[in-house]
């Protein structure tokens, strides 16, 4: 094999900005709660409500970076006058729709606890799966980029997203007096999940060709993911300030391993060889990647805090009361 | 490789190696007559009773990396500034069995493949194939989601943020249609890409293909997309996406290193 320089080569910008990331995090977190709560309501559990109400804020959040994400979003409604058989992105157009909706049931059916239905669990379940299938399969199906189709790219959605619905779903019940508990608990398994963050995005190997190429840019997504994770586990057994800390750490874990997947998977060219991995981590650092970050976040934030006004919690009656408290921790 | 070794190897093959003026007049004037074979009307005449599919030969043994082809195509199709429809990478190559090293040239475009990775991820059906087998884009019905340019596997795609669609080659479907070669090809100095229909026997492109049978290369044949560029003398190094050149070390040149 012989030795080759590269002289002149045109090196490509990254087509994607913060959007898609953004988007992919929030989708997979919404999903991830979707289906936890789909299984706690189906037991008649507590964490059914946090869930179903973080599987609806994240999945409008996601829905509408999604939408933003398109050079033409006044577009939209071709996906549905032109619809294409062979496209993932195509069948997201009917699945996050079904996704949201299936989130609005289950957000209304916990509304009194252990009152969810198994009908709206199943349906919530069947959701929820169909939206990790579609995003997955979405990026998967891009054999251009050589950092997409290999096998670690289904882990990476599942743990991205089960670390934003548990960091999301312990926001979310660490905001209630009722459920402090239950906030701990899901706040030490955001913990656990953004570690599980770091360790993939450490694992996740550079394309066949670039090993030699990459610089320590590569590896800044996985030392901010153990940055989060340390906060997580030095917060999630405080109650207050400590959980909401280990719940957006959960949170950062799911958008930081996405951002090393979509933007640094951007960064190898595939008609150059300079790898630009450094401009692809520092992009997150841009003013217009802050701002899309800033204006999901305040959407997300916007929901998480409207939610439960809108679909506030019944009391339970005594019975009910018995009932739940001798299936929670206390 | 050594960055200061390849520079004084190709200072060495250019003093040594140096042509004289008689050679570069004499194929100066052969390459001038091979650019006048190129006569659009032939090279866009179909077979008879079915009609054309186009293809490209890139005869990289003419290639001398002027970059006219990529101004030319910038020029006729007003890409934005910093965004191509083509591109001419330049190496150095060296062989531990052969030596000098070689500066090699290789443009790349829009390989209009007959299996495209881009068509299937495109979610309202504005990437199609034409009639044809050039590969075109809608723009009137492109959301500019990117999935067709994050699916080329050869990074022949880009978003136009000033049409906001999915932009690529067309094979200057447009001058085609009005009888023309495509710009890149008639701007070629060097005479080095050839254009035709491969169902007309007679096409120079069809010839080629007949008379370089198992000479010609296409790019990443293992991502299965089946190419309609080919490459006449396209070093096996290039052939793989998994054998990437190493990059030039700007570094190194900003500081003033051996090759400044």
């Amino acid at each position: 094999m012989p030795d080759v320089l590269e002289l002149v080569g045109a090196l490509p910008t990254p087509q994607w900005g913060a959007w898609e990331p953004l988007a992919l995090s929030l989708l997979t977190a919404g999903a991830a709660a979707l289906i936890l709560a789909a299984v706690a309501a189906w037991q008649g559990r507590a964490p059914a409500r946090p869930f179903a109400l973080a599987a609806l804020a994240a999945g409008v959040s996601g829905q509408a970076a999604l939408f933003v994400s398109l050079e033409q979003p006044l577009r939209a409604y071709e996906f549905f006058l032109h619809p294409s058989f062979t496209s993932w992105t195509a069948a997201g157009a009917y699945i996050v729709p079904a996704f949201l909706a299936c989130a609005l049931l289950l957000a209304w059916r916990t509304r009194a606890p252990g009152s969810a239905g198994r009908l709206p669990a199943v349906a919530a379940l069947a959701a929820g799966i169909a939206v990790f299938v579609y995003a997955a399969n979405e990026i998967m199906a891009c054999l251009g980029r050589a950092l997409w189709t290999g096998p670690l790219v289904p882990p990476i959605f599942l743990v991205a997203g089960l670390s934003g619905a548990v960091g999301l779903a312990a926001c979310l019940a660490g905001s209630s007096r009722l459920t402090g508990a239950l906030a701990r608990t899901l706040a030490g398994y955001a913990a656990l999940a953004v570690a599980g963050c770091t360790v993939l995005a450490a694992i996740l190997p550079p394309p066949p060709g670039f090993a030699g190429a990459v610089s320590l840019w590569w590896r800044a997504p996985e030392a901010l993911c153990l940055l989060a994770a340390v906060v997580a586990l030095a917060g999630w057994r405080r109650p207050g300030l400590g959980i909401f800390a280990a719940g957006l750490a959960g949170l950062a874990g799911d958008f930081l391993l996405f951002w090393k997947l979509i933007q640094l998977g951007q960064a190898f060219p595939r008609a150059a060889a300079t790898v630009a991995d450094k401009a692809a981590f520092l992009d997150l650092f841009t003013f217009p990647s802050l701002l899309a970050v800033a204006g999901i976040g305040g959407l997300l934030l916007a929901l998480a805090a409207l939610l439960p006004r809108v679909l506030p919690q019944k009391p339970l009656s005594a019975s009910q009361g018995l009932r739940y408290a001798a299936k929670e921790p206390s | 490789m050594d960055p200061a070794a390849a520079a004084g190897h190709l200072q060495a093959y250019s003093k040594g190696d140096a042509m004289d003026r008689r050679s570069f007049l004499k194929l100066l004037g052969l390459g001038g007559a091979s650019v006048g074979v190129l006569d659009a009307a032939d090279v866009l005449a179909a077979a008879p009773g079915q009609g054309p599919r186009y293809a490209m030969v890139v005869d990289l043994r003419r290639c001398v990396g002027c970059q006219s082809c990529t101004v030319s195509c910038g020029l006729e199709n007003r890409t934005p500034v910093g965004d191509f429809r083509t591109t001419v990478g330049e190496y150095v190559v060296r062989d531990a069995a052969a030596s000098p090293p070689l500066v090699a040239s290789l443009p790349r475009l829009c390989n209009h493949c007959e299996k495209p990775a881009c068509i299937p991820v495109c979610p309202v059906g504005a990437t199609r194939q034409r009639d044809d087998g050039i590969v075109v884009i809608d723009g009137s019905l492109c959301l500019g989601c990117g999935f067709c340019v994050q699916a080329c596997p050869y990074g022949a795609r880009f978003l136009n943020h000033e049409t906001k669609t999915a932009d690529k080659c067309t094979f200057c479907a447009h001058r085609l249609a009005a009888g023309l070669l495509p710009a890149c090809v008639e701007n070629c100095v060097g005479g080095a890409r050839r254009f035709g229909d491969v169902r007309n026997p007679d096409s120079l492109v069809a010839k080629m293909l007949r008379d370089y049978d198992g000479k010609l290369a296409v790019l990443y044949p293992e991502k299965k997309t089946k190419p309609s560029v080919y490459y006449l003398g396209l070093d096996p190094f290039f052939v793989s996406a998994a054998d990437v050149a190493a990059p030039m070390p700007y570094r190194d040149l900003r500081l003033g290193g051996p090759h400044a």
